[in-house]
């Protein structure tokens, strides 16, 4: 099996496909943290601005009602009488009125949360204080210690005299208003209770972590956190505010970053200011941010535990389909895959299932076949090596009808001359039969002219035994040549005998070449025909040449006595004319068979024609079966090629068969 | 196809865990805290107070107590542990004192008597419990001992009460020289008699047209006053004014008038002091010219005080309660406001 690249596996696929969602969420989360972010600093930092001008304006207003308060005091008779020494003479009035200006000083005290003390002194009289009892005298150190001008009211940080006077500590109060009466040495000192300020600031809703800050012109402050310690004062972003500058900005505090905004609060040299960490502006964004790593983080996970699930599964699915596969692939077909899936792995199961049964259906049947093709190729091969050997018969039988075709067309040639020469010997004989015709003709002339001449008879005996010497003679002669013409016979007996059994084993051999011997079987026919023939004729030469022979030995016998007839001729030649007559008779025979044997010498030449044309025939016919045996040869030869390629083809069939076989074997089925 | 569905589920509940975990994370934030007063012990954020009432022997006293039971409420921040001495000076000692075991936040009283509290209030001020007197001064040698006092300028009722006198006498313009006073004290050396004595006594003289010719103590008690009349008759003062320093005396004395036949309120003014119901009644009918209130309502400014001194900011060490003089032609209009 191909070792898989790492990176190209489906897990990896998979995750790296999950990855580009995280990478998404990841953009999507940075985008909107960073979109928020800014708009959550812009809008911080106008609500904050608006919380800090708001506070300071609402100091402001709790300023301006202390400082109302002091101008009602200020501008009330009663005191005006009482520090002016009105009652000067009349104690018991005067405390009266005291008490009158004390109820009115704790009710002025009491009514408002703001206001922690009322103070009023003077250079007369005794001082009134809501927050305990002022010594007399106490005015003038009182007055030492203010600087600047009280008539239209001051602001001042602290006042240590006075806090000394009433037990105060300085922390109590947030800023001190203190005006002095128009027409008479007093002052009117109201303080501002810290912790109403306190609660000012504690109760404006800060982000988690804000420093809100009440700074007096002395740099102390009040914050709403319980850390007493100095938070603006000592800044540079504070003191740059403080001259008006960046009023709202971002800074850093405590190695922090923090949104800074300064407010005035109008003309009393109070300022309120903040601090927000930027962090917890940024809270939401950040938790924005957070939730985005956490939903990242946990999407990764979940990313990974389904690519995990997700390629395990296909991983599971993959090799339990590919045991299967490497298995088959090996030639095992017994596994099949087990999956309850039913996704596409559940199908391609099935699909592998289905093609391995399939397989195994194609294999038997394989193993059937090319146990089939095993048995038939063996045959063909036998068949073929069977084939093979015929051919080589045939090829053997063929050559040697071939040789033999060969000395049949060298016999037909001797015998064409064999027959030329009998022709001419049959011409002669014709030509000697005609001349004994004549001669016959002439010896039955001579016969009758030998009765005329009888009786010259005597006269010509001698004559006569001379001419019966040469009939004998020719007589010898004759039975000489019927010698010969028998010896010829016999020949074209022989060959015709010969012609007879090639035209049988031409016929045979027609047979065998089928179709295409037809032709040649019915020449063959032919020639058997003519050759039988021929037999009969010759056998018919033969028995007149017998006859011939045996009347020649008679012939010759009744010359002999003829002669000694004719000896004794003499003695009676009437004798002799019977006798020539019997001869005359004899004769007329002899003409008789010489015509028969013309006839037959004619009839021979004419079987003599037709076997020469036969023989010529058979000249052609050999040639030509030779010619078509040297095809045939040629063709048993290629036919040899053929079959010894069909010999091998059916021997690679049988060898792919077995191939196959054993292939189809090495295939478990079971 | 199941395996999918199943897959679906899956991450459909994983998805649903996250989001209920990314909500429980965020809804943390949420949660309100638990408020700490840092200047209570109490964990409900109440100041604990333990006031002892010297007794409720009067109508004034049973009024002062409802005063301060309606005003130092939980509403106003105040856990009140309310305790009565029954006049014995000894069982408000140890009450105060089991206040100190129990670590109340805040110790009131009014005091029995003036003198003889520099011990236990030591014994406070050690274990840092602020005191707030009520009603009565406290006489000691620290004053440091307790933080403030609340009740009335006694002094202010003399002056305001003869100042009113001296006034109403000149409208009525009858032509006479001298005015003859009769003047029945308090218990004698309680601050309210001595206040008021004093404030009566320095507006008068400093007039020099009113003669005290009787000035005796009634003890603050309807027989003191039945008894001093009876003197007055029996030593024939013949008295334009009787100034009674309290309700009780100037009504027993206007029982004696009327049993021997002077009708109170024309043939002699009278000026009382506190302002009781009766008094008041007297006042419609005619037979009291005024009423010089002694205000029992101190319940308000106790509550106050007590934030006051809790939150430590500062306090006066004397904290008088605002009081008004009623002329009896103003008696009607008050009178359905007086409970006691």
């Amino acid at each position: 099996m191909k070792q898989l690249n790492k990176l190209n596996s489906i897990a990896v696929k998979l995750i790296a496909g999950f990855m580009v969602v995280i990478v998404l969420i990841i953009t999507f989360g940075t985008v909107s943290y960073n979109s928020s972010s800014s708009a959550m600093l812009k809008s911080h930092k106008q609500s904050m601005a608006g919380t800090i001008n708001t506070t300071a304006t609402y100091l402001e207003l709790g300023m301006s009602q202390v400082s109302s308060e002091a101008q009602k005091i200020i501008e009330n008779n009663d005191f005006y009488n009482y520090y002016r020494g009105a009652y000067k003479n009349d104690k018991p009035r005067e405390y009266m009125m005291w008490s009158s200006l004390y109820n009115t000083i704790q009710t002025a005290a009491s009514a408002s949360d703001f206001i922690m003390a009322i103070s009023v002194f003077a250079s007369y009289g005794d001082g009134i204080s809501s927050a305990g009892e002022l010594k007399n005298g106490f005015y003038n150190t009182f007055k030492e210690s203010i600087n600047g001008n009280t008539e239209d009211g001051l602001w001042i940080s602290s006042h240590e005299e006075l806090d000394s006077q009433l037990n105060i500590d300085k922390s109590k109060y947030a800023a001190s208003f203190v005006q002095s009466f128009v027409n008479f040495d007093g002052y009117v000192v109201i303080d501002i209770n810290a912790k109403a300020v306190t609660n000012v600031l504690k109760n404006l809703e800060l982000d988690d972590g804000s420093i809100i800050g009440y700074i007096a012109p002395d740099g102390t402050e009040i914050l709403n956190t319980d850390n007493q310690e100095s938070v603006f004062s000592g800044q540079d972003f504070y003191k740059k505010a403080s001259s008006g500058n960046e009023l709202i900005s971002m800074v850093k505090y405590q190695k922090q970053k923090y949104l800074f905004a300064f407010s005035n609060i109008a003309e009393t040299g109070f300022n309120v200011c903040c601090l927000v960490p930027e962090k917890v502006m940024l809270k939401q964004a950040y938790e924005i941010r957070n939730l985005t790593i956490g939903i990242t983080i946990i999407a990764i996970i979940i990313a990974f535990l389904i690519a995990i699930f997700l390629a395990y599964s296909i991983y599971k699915a993959i090799r339990n389909a590919t045991a299967v596969l490497e298995k088959a692939a090996d030639g095992d077909l017994t596994g099949s895959v087990q999956m309850r899936r039913k996704d596409e792995f559940g199908i391609l199961g099935i699909s592998i299932n289905s093609m391995i049964s399939n397989m195994k259906v194609l294999l038997n049947k394989v193993d059937q076949v090319s146990g089939l093709v095993q048995s038939s190729s063996d045959d063909v091969t036998r068949a073929s090596e069977l084939l093979a050997s015929s051919s080589d018969e045939i090829c053997n039988a063929v050559s040697e009808i071939e040789s033999g075709t060969s000395s049949q067309a060298i016999e037909a040639e001797n015998c064409l001359e064999q027959m030329a020469l009998l022709s001419e010997k049959i011409n002669t004989l014709t030509t000697n039969t005609s001349a004994i015709e004549s001669i016959s003709h002439n010896t039955k002339t001579y016969a009758s002219q030998g009765i005329e001449i009888i009786d010259q008879l005597n006269k010509r005996a001698k004559d006569t035994q001379e001419v019966t010497k040469a009939v004998i003679e020719g007589i010898s002669k004759l039975n000489d040549e019927s010698n010969t013409i028998e010896n010829i016979v016999e020949v074209i007996s022989s060959i015709s005998d010969q012609t007879s059994l090639l035209s049988l084993n031409a016929s045979i051999e027609a047979a065998r070449a089928g179709d295409s011997g037809k032709g040649f079987a019915v020449v063959a026919d032919e020639i058997r025909k003519l050759a039988d023939e021929s037999m009969q004729a010759v056998s018919k030469i033969s028995d007149i040449i017998t006859r011939i022979n045996s009347q020649t030995v008679v012939t010759v016998e009744t010359a002999r006595r003829a002669e000694q007839i004719v000896g004794a001729q003499q003695d009676a030649l009437i004798t002799t004319v019977n006798l020539f007559n019997t001869i005359n008779k004899y004769v007329e025979d002899l003409v008789e068979n010489l015509d028969n044997i013309t006839s037959g010498i004619e009839q021979m030449s004419v079987t003599k024609d037709q076997t020469l044309s036969a023989i010529q025939s058979i000249s052609d016919v050999s040639e030509r079966s030779a010619a078509s045996t040297l095809q045939v040869s040629a063709t048993i030869v290629n036919q040899m090629d053929a079959v010894k390629k069909l010999n091998n083809n059916a021997e690679t069939l049988s060898n792919n068969s077995k191939d196959l076989l054993g292939a189809v074997t090495q295939f478990k089925l079971n | 196809m199941k395996c999918m569905e199943k897959l679906r589920r899956l991450s459909a509940c994983l998805l649903l865990v996250l989001f209920t975990i990314t909500i429980t994370a965020c809804g943390k934030d949420g949660t309100g805290q638990v408020g700490e007063n840092r200047e209570t012990s109490e964990n409900s954020g109440l100041v604990t107070v333990g006031y002892v009432q010297s007794g409720t022997g009067s109508a004034w006293s049973l009024a002062n107590v409802e005063s301060i039971q309606q005003n130092c409420t939980e509403e106003n921040g105040i856990k009140l542990i309310y305790e009565v001495a029954n006049d014995d000076f000894d069982t408000q000692l140890e009450i105060v004192r089991s206040f100190i075991e129990q670590k109340v936040d805040l110790i009131s009283f009014t005091p029995m008597v003036s003198e003889g509290w520099d011990d236990v209030l030591k014994e406070a001020k050690e274990a840092g419990i602020p005191v707030i007197v009520m009603d009565r001064m406290v006489e000691t040698g620290d004053d440091s001992l307790y933080n403030c006092w609340i009740g009335s300028n006694f002094l202010l009722e003399g002056y305001k009460a003869a100042d009113w006198l001296v006034d109403y006498m000149d409208s009525l313009n009858l032509g006479k020289d001298m005015y003859k006073v009769a003047l029945f004290q308090g218990n004698l050396g309680a601050s309210a008699e001595t206040g008021r004595t004093q404030g009566v006594e320095e507006i008068l003289g400093a007039e020099g047209n009113y003669k005290i010719v009787y000035k005796d103590t009634g003890n603050f008690s309807y027989d003191g006053g039945v008894e001093n009349m009876k003197k007055v008759l029996k030593k024939k003062l013949d008295i334009d004014i009787l100034i009674a320093e309290n309700d009780d005396m100037a009504l027993g004395a206007i029982e004696v008038m009327e049993k021997n036949g002077i009708k109170p309120g024309k043939d002699i003014i009278i000026l009382s002091f506190d302002g009781i119901k009766a008094a008041f009644e007297a006042m419609i009918e005619g037979k009291i010219n005024c009423v010089m209130e002694c205000n029992p309502l101190t319940g308000k400014l106790l509550a106050n005080a007590v934030q006051t001194v809790m939150n430590g900011d500062p306090i006066s060490k004397r904290n008088y309660v605002q009081e008004e003089i009623f002329p009896a032609d103003t008696a009607a209009d008050y009178i359905e406001n007086r409970k006691y």
